[in-house]
């Protein structure tokens, strides 16, 4: 052959060597994938501890294939992220890996930090979602009895876990403020022999925001969580208060507490309702004027008043997705514009979507965070695993009741087959669907929400809102980093 | 791409998918018809080397049969794909769980 007949085939033919197949230079870590975008451009790639990488689906293909190149930027990406091990790298990934299994269960060995007192039903409001049953004001049956609370007491004390925090919840708690004060001072004086990190809250809708218990709440550094729903209407609408201005009162109290407590020590939370949907912006900046720092945009509960009157019926989690969007667009654009302020459940997604810290948030936990991370005393002493639990107590649902703090010891309460069964079955490594998800690391079971909504404690998650808004949710913070620097940063921020 | 040997019969709202099943497994089958269960439900059979999978369209579902048929025929893939990164890195993730338990005393060592 002439030079130009063999430079023309080579210019027509690949030589040998492309065509071999090409040597291993990384094996596979265990990864779970699912699409990001809708219409599945991209996908999110993560890995056990749920750090991941985002990717298209061809690549992919070709991750598992073993055909990733070392000098493609997605190959390094994915091995920073622990989805290869690249070839000589030794042990070095498999123990990375298994510190962070590690740090992420680190919680479960210190148990129960979290303990709810009820120390009243009584109320005097009336709002249509609340999700505990109230009693009106002259039920003295509903209050919480010394005795329980001692006995309650006991059982705080024996979790392990250096840090408590003791909440008191109703009805409205202020109403048996006596008794807060005795736990308050009865768990102080336990503690001076047991050295916890002890802290106290008190939720409240601040109609019995005394100078005393503000006093009181200043000497003894508890915090205060209140509900602010929105602007004045949508406020006194979710949450009507006979006979009185429920919003005036509540704003101008919020201010009377951050003025005697500081504004770190006061909080609230808001609840979305139907009328809330459309006025995400409006709702946000109610909480800006009030100096509040950030936002829970929350979802409707399935529990207590909010089904008997059918509001959980009222939305679908396609339009609490756009309020949150919405809220969430605006939160962005007031931190672009200086002023810092920042939404709370994408707060605890980011952290553990971006950190190795896992947030004590119990609905998003796996094993569920029942009993293991918070525990509840009702006003009668029966014993419940959570929050949301005791209220499907209102409805006549008694399932979760683990046991009686007058009748019963402390291990037969925590090693309760109630609890026990609960937490075993819904282990979200172990349920169908959540095996395999991608965002499996930083997601939860939520027994007590499937059981109220599916009457099945684990749930089809196919059919679970639960399960459709945490889904959604982190997508929405994932495309967000990818597709806009200052989201990237500022959720960063968030996460730390 | 979906195996199907044979276009999906479509008798009003369901259809009728057939695949090969030396390349997809039952088990693959199944998760995607749990996955899509909001939308769908359905019936699966296998006829010698075929798994005959029919769906029904619930009355609620927004999209059309042919729109359910198509999304499950590309969930399918995905589903078959998780089936062998599982199998694949099975191994090394008990690897990872026992190391990062090994200085527990939570297993009995007896067991």
């Amino acid at each position: 052959m002439t030079t130009d007949q063999t430079s023309g085939l080579s210019r027509r033919f690949a030589s040998l060597a492309s065509y071999a197949q090409p040597a291993e230079n990384y094996k596979l870590l265990p990864f779970r994938f699912i699409p990001l975008d809708p219409d599945r451009a991209r996908y999110v790639v993560s890995n056990l501890e749920g750090e991941y990488v985002v990717a298209k689906r061809h690549d992919i293909d070709r991750l598992v294939a073993g055909h990733l190149k070392p000098d493609e930027t997605l190959y390094e990406a994915l091995s920073a992220k622990h989805i290869i091990a690249p070839t000589g790298n030794g042990t070095a990934s498999v123990e990375l890996l298994a510190l962070k299994e590690r740090t992420r269960l680190s919680r479960l060995p210190n148990f129960t930090s979290l303990h709810v007192f009820v120390v009243t039903l009584r109320c005097d409001y009336s709002c249509p979602y609340c999700q505990v049953s109230r009693q009106t004001e002259d039920r003295g049956a509903y209050d919480m009895s010394l005795e329980t609370a001692e006995r309650s007491l006991d059982f705080v004390f024996r979790s392990p876990s250096p840090t408590i925090k003791i909440e008191f919840q109703g009805g409205e708690p202020l109403l048996n403020f006596e008794l807060i004060k005795h736990i308050v001072t009865s768990a102080k004086q336990r503690n001076v022999s047991e050295q916890r990190d002890l802290a106290f809250v008190i939720t409240t809708n601040l109609t019995y925001l005394s100078d005393d218990v503000l006093n009181f709440c200043l000497d003894h550094e508890i915090m205060i969580s209140t509900s602010l729903d929105g602007p004045e209407d949508l406020h006194n609408r979710n949450r009507p208060r006979p006979g009185r201005n429920g919003y005036q009162l509540t704003v101008d109290s919020i201010r009377r507490a951050q003025r005697a407590l500081g504004k770190h020590r006061v909080s609230a939370l808001m609840t979305t309702t139907e009328a809330s949907l459309t006025r995400a912006t409006e709702i946000v900046d109610e909480y800006v004027s009030h100096g509040f720092f950030g936002i829970f945009l929350r979802p409707l509960s399935p529990y207590g008043f909010a089904v008997k009157t059918r509001q959980y019926d009222k939305y679908t989690t396609s339009k609490w997705l756009a309020f949150y969007r919405t809220g969430l667009d605006y939160i962005v654009e007031l931190n672009r514009r200086g002023t810092p302020m920042r939404e709370f459940y994408s707060s605890l997604l980011l952290r553990k979507l971006l950190t190795p810290h896992v947030p004590g948030f119990v609905d998003l936990q796996s094993p569920a965070g029942l009993g293991i991370a918070a525990i509840v005393y009702n006003y009668d002493g029966d014993v419940y695993p959570s929050d949301e639990s005791r209220m499907l107590v209102e409805m006549g649902d008694k399932t979760f009741r683990m046991g009686s703090v007058l009748t019963d010891t402390y291990e037969q309460v925590l090693m309760n087959d109630t609890l026990l069964d609960a937490l075993e079955s819904t282990y979200i490594d172990s349920v169908p669907l959540c095996d395999r998800c991608a965002f499996n690391p930083i997601c939860g079971s939520d027994p007590v929400y499937h059981h109220a909504t599916q009457g099945d404690m684990v749930g089809n998650k196919a059919l679970s809102a639960f399960c459709e808004r945490n889904m959604e949710v982190s997508r929405e913070l994932i495309r967000r980093m990818e597709d806009d620097s200052y989201s990237r940063s500022l959720f960063e921020a968030w996460a730390w | 791409m979906a195996a199907s040997r044979i276009p999906a019969a479509q008798i009003g709202d369901s259809v009728r998918l057939e695949f090969d099943a030396l390349v997809y497994s039952p088990d693959a089958i199944k998760r995607t018809l749990l996955k899509m269960s909001r939308d769908v439900s359905g019936e699966i059979e296998i006829a010698s080397q075929t798994m005959i999978c029919t769906l029904f369209r619930k009355e609620s579902a927004a999209d059309s049969i042919d729109e359910l048929a198509h999304a499950f025929r590309i969930e399918l893939v995905d589903e078959d794909l998780r089936e062998r990164v599982s199998a694949k890195t099975e191994a090394i993730r008990n690897v990872i769980l026992a190391h990062a338990f090994s200085r527990t005393n939570l297993v009995d060592p007896a067991e």
